[in-house]
């Protein structure tokens, strides 16, 4: 299989990984034992695709590090898995990463065979490929919007009130750039919920009288627009 | 005992004389290996299973590791899965429980 040797040294490294959370005395010969079944996996006759052979590999390398780090005589036993920036938790952040990890690798897999099957194998147009690829790069950044968005300045939180309490949050990152922004549309709409969360902010904290009315141009979303026209309302 | 544990022992003991190394026994349970492999150290440390690694080939590659019951093990093993197939939750040799610290 291509590329057996690049999953066998990944699949190593990962049992490494976690023959380390291992006592000394037992480490070198669970690695030995691990690092064994990594090419008996690979060879396995009863698992048909290859592909699915390489993920099994990939996927028993991996519970072994989450086995040795969630073990009993390690984490469990002093409670961590209960615990706050403990082994056992670390652990299990870790799974969880390796498992989206796992999925992207499935996902960018998947990406490249169509795009293979599309030039060398289906058509061999130059026009397919394109429409793959810019379709898939559309699939890609409507998920990132997607993703990202509930995450930032959550329009939700607001509309239930108690605008100095929340805006906190918010206050002390006016100017900040988005981490993963795609767009500057997506930026700038951001930029102006904050500002409004701001005058927010300074209204809860009794500037209400520095706040101007509200207008288009003063607040953006709509979506806070009437829990500040509330609060600044000349009878409060 | 818990059930992946009493999967372990059902594939150990279709072939009590049979050694299998931890992928075979992997398939044959249906468990992962990081519950597996913990699961057989303790079973080790309880003297109910015994392992030795393979001579090593002339291939070059790894020996591997068979993992097989002992006497007492096929004993332990037949009374608990009989136990527990009777519905009989208290159990003499607490095999689920014990943690060691090997692994």
């Amino acid at each position: 299989m291509r590329g057996e040797h690049w999953l066998l040294r990944m699949g190593e490294f990962l049992v490494g990984r976690a023959a380390r959370h291992l006592p000394a005395a037992a480490r070198a010969e669970r690695y030995q034992e691990w690092a064994a079944e990594l090419p008996v996996i690979l060879g396995d006759p009863e698992i048909k695709p290859a592909v699915a052979r390489a993920a099994r590999m990939v996927w028993f390398a991996a519970d072994t590090l989450r086995g040795a780090a969630l073990g009993p005589g390690l984490a469990r036993r002093r409670g961590a898995h209960r615990g706050r920036g403990t082994p056992g938790k670390d652990a299990r952040w870790l799974g969880v990463g390796l498992a989206l990890l796992t999925g992207l690798a499935v996902l960018l897999a998947g990406l490249a065979f169509i795009v293979y099957y599309d030039i060398f194998i289906a058509s061999a147009s130059l026009a397919g490929y394109v429409s793959v690829l810019l379709s898939f790069s559309l699939a890609i950044l409507v998920g990132c919007l997607l993703w990202r968005h509930p995450g930032r300045a959550r329009p939700g939180v607001v509309r239930r009130g108690h605008a100095g309490g929340r805006c906190g949050r918010w206050s002390g990152t006016p100017g900040r750039s988005p981490r993963l922004g795609p767009s500057a549309a997506v930026h700038a709409h951001q930029r102006l919920r904050l500002r409004g969360l701001r005058r927010l902010h300074q209204c809860g904290r009794g500037h209400r009288e520095q706040v101007p009315p509200p207008g288009p141009a003063g607040w953006h979303a709509g979506a806070i627009r009437p829990r500040a026209v509330t609060r600044v309302s000349p009878a409060s | 005992m818990t059930a992946p544990l009493q999967r372990v022992l059902r594939a150990f003991l279709e072939d009590p004389a049979a050694p299998r190394y931890g992928y075979d026994l992997m398939k044959a349970a249906g468990l992962p290996s990081g519950t597996l492999y913990p699961m057989l150290a303790r079973l080790a440390d309880q003297k109910l299973v015994t392992s030795a690694w393979e001579t090593p080939q002339a291939g070059g590659e790894r020996p591997r590791r068979y993992y097989q019951l002992t006497g007492e093990g096929i004993r332990v093993a037949r009374l608990e899965l009989a136990q527990a197939r009777a519905g009989q939750l208290r159990a003499p040799v607490r095999l689920g429980r014990a943690a060691p610290e090997s692994l």
